[in-house]
């Protein structure tokens, strides 16, 4: 039974940023560690288990946006407000390239490629740049410029990319056929997930529901939604977890909610907000949940708020 | 800069120990002093800043004035130093001056002033020359002539070794090469023949032709030369020619052109030279007759010694009858006026040479009555002149071909007139247009055999006749025609005339649009070119195009009576449809698209992908130009540039359709099997309206 409950035991509240935490990224592999990039322009790097601070990432002129790990946990990539994509060597805490191209912020990175060897980057200019991690080339590999609107999300999965967009769509790229798959699904949408199989995505959009999408025809396998459950102004985000039988997203209340996927049903709604259940007041943007992350090595999760405060959800047992 | 850089050596056997040396231990950091060593002197390598003085590689003090406060003029920071401002090269010349050891280091030489940029200035300014020997022939210098001979030998400096030879051999510069001659010295005429060296033999040079004259023109002044060159041979003094020696094997010596005179016949004011006993307007040729042998040496160069012109008249004198005594020589002869001889063979003569104002051959005389047989008569031509020009007889000719081809005798030919076949309807207009009445008469006859039009030619021609529309055109137009209005409202049978012209165009039928019996065929083609251009403008719009417009109520050109149209349905937005079935949750091909993205080389590389068949060629060039700062896709322009061609060329209406159909044609295999190019619901029986409108929905379809 405690294989199938949902971690939903906080384990540690990791604290330090100066404004709200909008990226969270766990390290590949085990997980050992988590990264979080924040409004006050500085990535933290904590070892979860302990809670301890280990590395700050100072380089950012302005906020951080979005961060990933790559495979081997020697780089990771950021971006943000400064309109640069930012590649990490970890070990030094020293930038290895400053890639610029985009005109807006950047709103999204990912890691991609064979070895992680280019990074993925999707900005407020509407465009998903692709830059090269093993040249030394200073121009993006390719630049894609479907999107009508500024791009709040992307995901590689193998040789796909799905980037997601303020108009409205999702647009999968696959590179095998070189043809762009695109999904109208209405609203705006600020989170895509690919699940571990690739043969479908998760997708929340503006109208307070998170979405299963079928990667294959685009129909929508399901819809998880919640009365407590908001996402109608900031960019709120959503994974998915334990082998891809839930799905978790933050709420712009200040909670985490977390549907089953076979039934579409919700399974668990914490808070990640201090006190959250004692509250009365209204929620502010300071509350909102905005970006999840999912770590399956060790069946933990982490929340990260706009309180500043990344919470790390376990099961204790 | 006090402390010199390590070498890479000691700097690695510095860093090989580990903690700081045993002298220092206390520098953790950085590189310590050396150690302190009474026995070493201290070389000042390690005075405090404000000690160091900058010097170059000269030893010239670097840092002027400004930058330690004192303003110098340029005397290299000396100020305040021992050498006060006196320039350190100075070397006091009072009691040596300058120029008894000229080729001292010691003293002052520009150079010593000069920095680097000052040094570099003047090396730049420095050329590369040829030496002078070395220049080459021909150089175009007067330095050619003056060394003559001796040019081709030293013209290079130094002997060659061929000269060492010859001279080790016993010749010396200016001799020829040969066996010795036996001759009489130069000059010496009376003396014995020795041997001698052979002369030396000139080296044929090329007078280069710069005029253009004739081979061998040797000016206007020839004549002047050939006398200046006679009595100037025996005169070497002027000439600048080769040696003595040299005369004579004069054939031998190319002839360098004297000088020419420049002036042309006789001389012009500029070439005066103050010789009164020249005259300018002395005509004939400047011949000195008289050669003067070892005469007086007072030439006149270039002057004249005689002229034909008449003498200065003398005063007239009184000559007495011994006049002839002294004038003619005792055997009778005359002699000149001045005492000379006249010229052998010539005797001067007795009565003076005059014209006489006698005619001694005057012309015949006149007899009187003998008129001149061309003067005209006075009285006026009594008839007018009958001439006629030959164009005036060809205009009033009244022949023809066939009556001038009888009187002249000739044979008919067999081929017949295009008269022939004309009818006499376009004979009277071809008379018309030419304006000739004299055409001959219209035969009506038919094509002879083999060259009549058959029907169907006539009918093809017809067919070219028929104006060209595209076919989604013609479709478009009879969608509307179908959904709502269709023009010509008011003539039902100009209405179906249209409607078959856009079906024959559409490509629903085959045959003809038919010709009321009324019309000609002109008026028919006419008719027809109005059905195309009606339904180019007739034919709806597509609807991103018609997104930007809305409808009036009265938008619809109206006929006279035409009835009122329906007010044509809002035209939806391109993706309404996937908006819609999404907003309804109808998630599924409604909402899927796929369109290609053209994916670089490189990228698909890095992914580790085979890269497919519309792989972008361009790299990050072709990704990072074309959609950079894009506010809408390219794709979509694309559709909107095609669409927005409906007012083109008809040619090119293909845009919209071709736009539209690329989206259907990819995403119908996924639906059901559509096939785009034949169109059913046209190409078939036409269902009826209401099926239309079930299935469209609205007006348009892309």
């Amino acid at each position: 039974m405690s294989t199938s409950a949902f971690p939903s035991t906080p384990l540690v509240r990791l604290t330090g940023h100066n404004g709200p935490v909008h990226a969270l990224a766990f390290s590949s592999g085990s997980g050992q560690y988590l990264l979080t990039g924040s409004q006050d322009r500085h990535i933290r790097l904590f070892n979860p288990a302990s809670g301890k601070l280990i590395q700050k990432f100072s380089a950012h002129g302005y906020e951080v946006l979005d961060l990933d790990v790559s495979a081997d946990n020697a780089r990771f990539v950021s971006g943000g407000g400064d309109k640069t994509v930012f590649l990490w060597d970890v070990a030094s805490a020293q930038t290895l390239r400053r890639w610029q191209g985009h005109v807006g912020r950047v709103n999204a990175v990912a890691f991609g490629g064979e070895g992680d060897g280019v990074c993925v980057s999707g900005s407020f200019d509407g465009t998903v740049k692709v830059w090269d991690g093993r040249s030394r080339s200073e121009r993006a590999i390719m630049s894609l410029g479907e999107a009508r609107d500024s791009v709040s999300c992307v995901a590689v999965r193998g040789h796909e990319v799905f980037a997601g967009s303020v108009d409205g769509k999702v647009r999968v790229y696959d590179l095998g056929s070189g043809f762009v798959e695109t999904d109208v699904l209405g609203e705006s949408v600020t989170s895509v997930c690919p699940t571990k199989a690739g043969d479908a995505y998760l997708v929340s959009t503006l109208d307070s529901k998170v979405r299963l999408m079928d990667r294959g025809s685009g129909a929508c396998l399901q819809v998880f939604g919640d009365e407590g459950f908001v996402n109608e102004s900031y960019r709120v985000r959503s994974t998915m977890g334990m082998a891809d039988a839930v799905a978790i997203s933050g709420s712009e209340d200040g909670r985490v909610v977390v549907w089953d996927v076979l039934t579409g049903k919700v399974k668990d709604r914490l808070w990640h907000k201090r006190d959250g259940e004692k509250s009365k007041a209204a929620s502010t943007k300071k509350d909102a949940v905005s970006a999840v992350a999912w770590n399956q090595m060790r069946k933990m999760w982490a929340s990260a708020g706009g309180d500043g405060e990344a919470v790390v959800w376990g099961s204790v047992d | 800069m006090s402390h010199k850089k390590r070498t890479r050596a000691t700097f690695d056997s510095d860093n090989a120990q580990s903690g700081p040396p045993p002298h220092a231990p206390y520098a953790l950091y950085g590189t310590p002093l050396p150690p302190h060593d009474e026995h070493i002197r201290d070389d000042g390598s390690f005075v405090p800043l404000w000690k160091q003085e900058v010097t170059d590689e000269r030893g010239r003090k670097r840092l002027h004035g400004a930058f330690t406060g004192g303003f110098s003029a340029g005397y290299f920071n000396t100020v305040g130093s021992k050498e006060g401002w006196t320039p350190s090269t100075f070397v006091s010349s009072r009691k040596e001056r300058a120029g008894k050891d000229a080729g001292k280091e010691v003293g002052q030489r520009v150079e010593d002033f000069m920095d680097e940029e000052d040094l570099a200035e003047r090396d730049e300014a420095q050329k590369l020359e040829t030496v002078g020997g070395f220049a080459g022939l021909g150089s175009g210098s007067a330095g050619d002539g003056e060394k003559g001979m001796f040019a081709d030998l030293f013209r290079s400096k130094g002997e060659t070794m061929g000269i060492k030879l010859l001279q080790r051999m016993g010749w010396r510069p200016g001799q020829g090469v040969g066996p010795k001659v036996k001759r009489k010295a130069k000059g010496d005429e009376k003396g014995e023949a020795h041997l001698f060296a052979p002369e030396n033999s000139r080296m044929i040079t090329f007078q280069r032709k710069t005029d253009r004259k004739g081979l061998g023109f040797a000016g206007e002044g020839k004549l002047e030369d050939v006398k200046s060159s006679a009595q100037n041979n025996d005169d070497d003094d002027e000439d600048d020619r080769d040696a003595r020696i040299l005369q004579i094997h004069r054939s031998k010596v190319s002839v360098k052109p004297a000088k020419t005179k420049k002036s042309g016949f006789g001389m012009g004011v500029l070439n005066d030279n103050g010789s009164d006993d020249e005259d300018p307007y002395a005509v004939g040729p400047q011949i000195n007759y008289s050669r003067i042998i070892g005469g007086d040496k007072k030439k006149k160069k270039g002057g004249l010694t005689t002229t034909n012109a008449a003498t200065p008249i003398a005063k007239p004198t009184f000559m007495s009858q011994k006049l002839t005594q002294r004038t003619t020589t005792s055997a009778g002869f005359r002699k000149c006026h001045d005492g000379r001889f006249p010229l052998d063979g010539f005797v001067l003569s007795l009565a003076p040479l005059t014209l006489t104002e006698e005619n001694k051959h005057p012309p015949p005389e006149v007899p009187s009555e003998w008129t001149p047989s061309r003067l005209g008569t006075t009285a006026p031509a009594a008839q007018p002149s009958t001439f006629q020009s030959k164009a005036d007889a060809a205009k009033t000719s009244n022949l023809d071909p066939k009556s001038r081809a009888a009187l002249l005798g000739e044979q008919q030919l067999p081929g017949k007139s295009i008269f022939d076949f004309l009818s006499p309807a376009t004979r009277d207009k071809l008379a018309t247009a030419t304006g000739r009445t004299n055409l001959p008469a219209a035969g009506n006859e038919a094509a002879p055999m083999g060259f009549e039009t058959s029907g169907a030619e006539r009918a093809r021609t017809l067919w070219d006749l028929v104006p060209a529309l595209d076919r989604a055109t013609a479709i478009a137009a009879l969608q509307r025609g179908s959904t709502g209005w269709m023009p010509y409202a008011e003539d039902e049978a100009k209405r179906d005339r249209y409607r078959d012209f856009l079906e024959l165009r559409g490509g629903t039928r085959m045959d003809l649009p038919s010709r009321p019996k009324a019309f000609s065929t002109e008026e028919w083609v006419k008719e027809l070119k109005e059905f195309a251009q009606a339904a180019d403008v007739f034919k709806p719009i597509s609807s991103l195009m018609a997104s930007r417009f809305t409808t009036s109520s009265a938008s619809a050109p109206k006929l006279a009576s035409d009835a009122p149209d329906q007010p044509p349905a809002a035209t939806p937005k391109e993706e309404d449809p996937a908006e819609k079935a999404a907003k309804l949750g109808m998630y599924g091909p409604l909402t899927r698209s796929r369109q290609p993205f053209y994916p670089s080389r490189l990228l698909c590389k890095r992914f580790n992908v085979k890269p497919p068949a519309n792989a972008a060629a361009g790299g990050e060039d072709g990704g990072e130009g074309r959609s950079r700062l894009e506010v809408v896709s390219q794709a979509s322009l694309d559709r909107m540039m095609g669409a927005g061609r409906w007012q083109g060329s008809s040619g090119q209406a293909d845009g919209g359709g071709g736009g539209g159909s690329g989206d259907v044609m990819v995403t119908s295999p996924k639906r059901e099997e559509v096939d785009v190019e034949r169109n059913q619901a046209l190409e078939g029986r036409r269902a009826g309206e209401a099926v239309f409108r079930a299935i469209f929905g609205v007006d348009d379809e892309e």
